[in-house]
């Protein structure tokens, strides 16, 4: 379980969060829409411990996530953002095993192997990153999140660049870690496959949670239109 | 897992990309090599006939040194630019200030090959005998190496940070790492003069008290220097 309560976050005048509360329970997959420049990828890096906020807490299982415990609790997170958090220099595997040994995963070597077959990518396990496509860095940044198998999953727009039948697969994935008692925050502008997998969805407009409620009826189309109009709003 | 580890880790890591493909250490004897053969060239071969090489080297090698190893620094932490990689590393369940320890080692590594190489170099263009000052020689070496990587990785660190070029990292270096290029000079042409390196304890401690303080003051101010 991860939650947060008043997260203020500026960048010099512009204030990305305000007072922003959330909780993601054990066995639950929130997804996090918005316009751009909400404070989505913000709100995601604060949660992950990349960003520090400026006021306010994050707490993983009921423990806060400061000092000496920062470091144990990260163990229980797994983050993709926007970058594939991985090395241009090395290969699929060799960056996948790195990570692997980092979180203290025994025998990362076969780990990241494992990996690379689930992802469907074994063919690309010694070629460099950045000789890969634009889609397989992102099947490999989402294996990174989770080589340390996480019980938490923050996922910053985890489908760019995945093909449809990947993108399937994420979903199938995300499926079977709630099962299993994980859960996730996903952020995403897909709001049609975001409902269909979250349990809830949380809005955000201009650093504040503006709507919520539960994924199961909401209309994508209205939602949507919604937070566009929110947005307008607040501008003008 | 403990912070010994993951530094390990990490400075295996910028090893193997160094080895992948990383162009640090050739950019760095490149830079390295043209700076002893331009001082050759310059100091011209009277001077060089009349100046004894523990005159010579010091202030060669270590001006040398200093420059290439900015290099060195910086193209360490560009890797951790790339796809935001520091953020994946930044994220692994260990005290943040193995990356720092990590990133030291792997820099300390570099430098010591390009001291391999540039060294005897030296000795030759100079007219340095450097077999049977081999000991005291790698001792001097070692401890200023040290102590420059210790001040160069982690003012990296906050070039990277700020997103700023090399010309704002040899603006910060070079004054910090006074105290130990003082060092290095004097201990240096001690050992090539083949003078017990007691004769020069002040600088060689002094060398050591810096080497520890900068290290200390990294490793407790790496994790704030990495906050966004």
């Amino acid at each position: 379980m991860i939650e947060a309560a008043g997260i203020e976050k500026s960048f010099g005048p512009v204030r990305a969060l305000r007072g922003v509360a959330l909780r993601v329970a054990a066995g639950e997959i929130v997804a996090l829409f918005g316009p751009n420049g909400a404070g989505k990828s913000t709100l995601a890096r604060c949660l992950a411990g990349l960003s520090r906020p400026d006021a306010g807490e994050v707490r993983i299982d009921g423990e806060r996530a400061r000092g000496a415990a920062a470091a144990r609790l990260r163990s229980r997170l797994g983050y993709a953002g926007h970058g594939a958090l991985l090395y241009d220099h090395l290969s699929a595997e060799e960056n996948l095993a790195f990570f692997a040994a980092l979180h203290g995963v025994p025998r990362p070597q076969e780990r990241a192997r494992a990996l690379l077959e689930e992802f469907g990518i074994p063919g690309r396990a010694g070629d460099a990153l950045r000789g890969l496509s634009r889609g397989t860095q992102q099947r490999l940044a989402l294996a990174r999140a989770l080589v340390h198998e996480p019980a938490i999953l923050l996922l910053d727009e985890p489908a760019t660049g995945l093909d449809p039948a990947a993108a399937g697969a994420l979903h199938d994935r995300l499926n079977a870690h709630r099962q299993k008692g994980g859960c996730a925050l996903l952020v995403s502008h897909d709001l049609p496959a975001a409902l269909t997998l979250a349990d809830r969805y949380i809005v955000l407009t201009s650093g504040r949670i503006g709507d919520q409620g539960p994924a199961a009826g909401a209309d994508p189309a209205a939602l949507a239109a919604r937070f566009s109009g929110a947005t307008a709003g607040a501008r003008a | 897992m403990s912070m010994l580890r993951a530094a390990y880790l990490i400075a295996r890591k910028d090893l193997r990309i160094e080895v992948r493909g990383g162009d640090a250490l050739a950019l760095m004897g490149a830079l390295a090599l043209a700076t002893v053969f331009a001082f050759a060239f310059t100091l011209g071969e009277r001077t060089m006939n009349t100046l004894a090489p523990e005159r010579l080297i010091p202030p060669v090698l270590w001006t040398a040194l200093a420059f290439a190893s900015l290099v060195g620094f910086r193209q360490g932490w560009a890797h951790e630019a790339e796809h935001d990689a520091l953020s994946g590393l930044r994220l692994a369940p260990v005290d943040r200030s193995a990356i720092y320890l990590g990133k030291l080692a792997a820099a300390l590594v570099l430098v010591l090959v390009l001291e391999a190489i540039l060294v005897p170099v030296s000795g030759v263009i100079f007219g340095a005998d450097l077999i049977p000052i081999a000991g005291p020689l790698t001792l001097v070496l070692l401890l200023h190496s040290y102590g420059l990587c210790a001040a160069g990785t982690f003012l990296g660190a906050l070039v990277n940070r700020l997103g700023r070029g090399e010309s704002l990292a040899a603006i910060l270096l070079l004054p910090v790492a006074v105290p130990i290029l003082i060092s290095a000079g004097k201990c240096t042409s001690a050992a090539l003069a083949g003078r017990p390196l007691g004769e020069v304890r002040f600088w060689m401690v002094l060398a050591g008290c810096f080497a520890a303080v900068i290290t200390a003051l990294a490793v407790v101010l790496f994790e704030p220097l990495l906050e966004e």
